[in-house]
């Protein structure tokens, strides 16, 4: 076998095991979770997300704003604020398609929690207090 | 009072001190019908319920910011440390992907369907 052939089967070998690993990084490894998309964060304290009708919903906990994201682009659509009204910090969102309700948690820090009610618009519902922090 | 979630007439409510979630109606989180315990999944930031009543929890602790608990309470599934090194919120979406919010590195689309049934 010449040494030209030789190197040609080398390089093919080489190629092959390259194009191979290449396939299973993009795939994910079998039995490996993987994270196929990262989006820019609307605001540094992001501290709840909720799905909610085709839109990631996030709450930044130090503002209070909520944002409502394109989840591909990450684009904000539209954003409203909730009142903290003294309380620390917002922390948890949830949405109810059945309701059309957006649920935002506050807590501040120790034994009292509320739950703010929203409408996707960003009025406010209700505030209720919950028992425990 | 740190984690909310959200499945049919149902709202999920995450309690540190507590340590569980507590189960409210929707619209008025009236009637307190069931409470789970977070077993070892406490300090939670945010919680997100899968269709079949288990519960992610996006927590401040570093040995397992982001794990999955069954509807009894106990761990299943840890996510690995070095992927998602810190989570502050969590959620589903319809396709089942899982999207957390890591501090410092956005927001991440997480595909765990290899590893979580």
């Amino acid at each position: 076998m010449s040494s030209n052939l030789i190197g040609l089967i080398l390089c093919l070998a080489l190629a092959a095991s390259c194009g191979g690993a290449s396939q299973a990084a993009e795939a994910g490894e079998a039995g490996t979770d993987v994270i196929d998309r990262t989006l820019e964060a609307p605001a540094e304290g992001i501290s709840g997300l909720a799905w909610g009708d085709g839109v990631l919903l996030a709450v930044d906990g130090a503002t209070g704003m909520v944002y409502s994201m394109d989840p591909v682009s990450g684009a904000v659509a539209d954003s409203f604020k909730v009142s903290l009204n003294g309380r620390s910090h917002a922390t948890g969102l949830a949405y109810s398609p059945e309701h059309d309700l957006i649920l935002v948690g506050l807590w501040d820090g120790g034994t009292n929690g509320w739950v703010g009610v929203y409408s996707p618009d960003g009025e406010n519902l209700n505030n209720i207090s919950m028992c425990g922090g | 009072m740190t984690g909310l979630a959200v499945a049919g007439d149902n709202v999920y409510v995450g309690s540190r001190t507590q340590n569980r979630t507590f189960v409210y109606n929707l619209p008025n989180l009236t009637g307190r019908t069931g409470a789970t315990p977070f077993g070892g999944g406490s300090l939670t930031n945010d919680i997100e319920r899968t269709p079949d009543g288990r519960i992610w929890i996006a927590s401040e602790r570093t040995d397992m910011p982001l794990c999955l608990l069954s509807s009894e309470g106990r761990v299943e599934t840890v996510i690995d440390v070095g992927l998602v090194p810190a989570a502050t919120g969590v959620a589903l979406d319809d396709e089942g992907f899982l999207w957390v919010s890591v501090p410092g590195e956005g927001i991440i689309r997480l595909d765990v369907s290899a590893t979580v049934e």
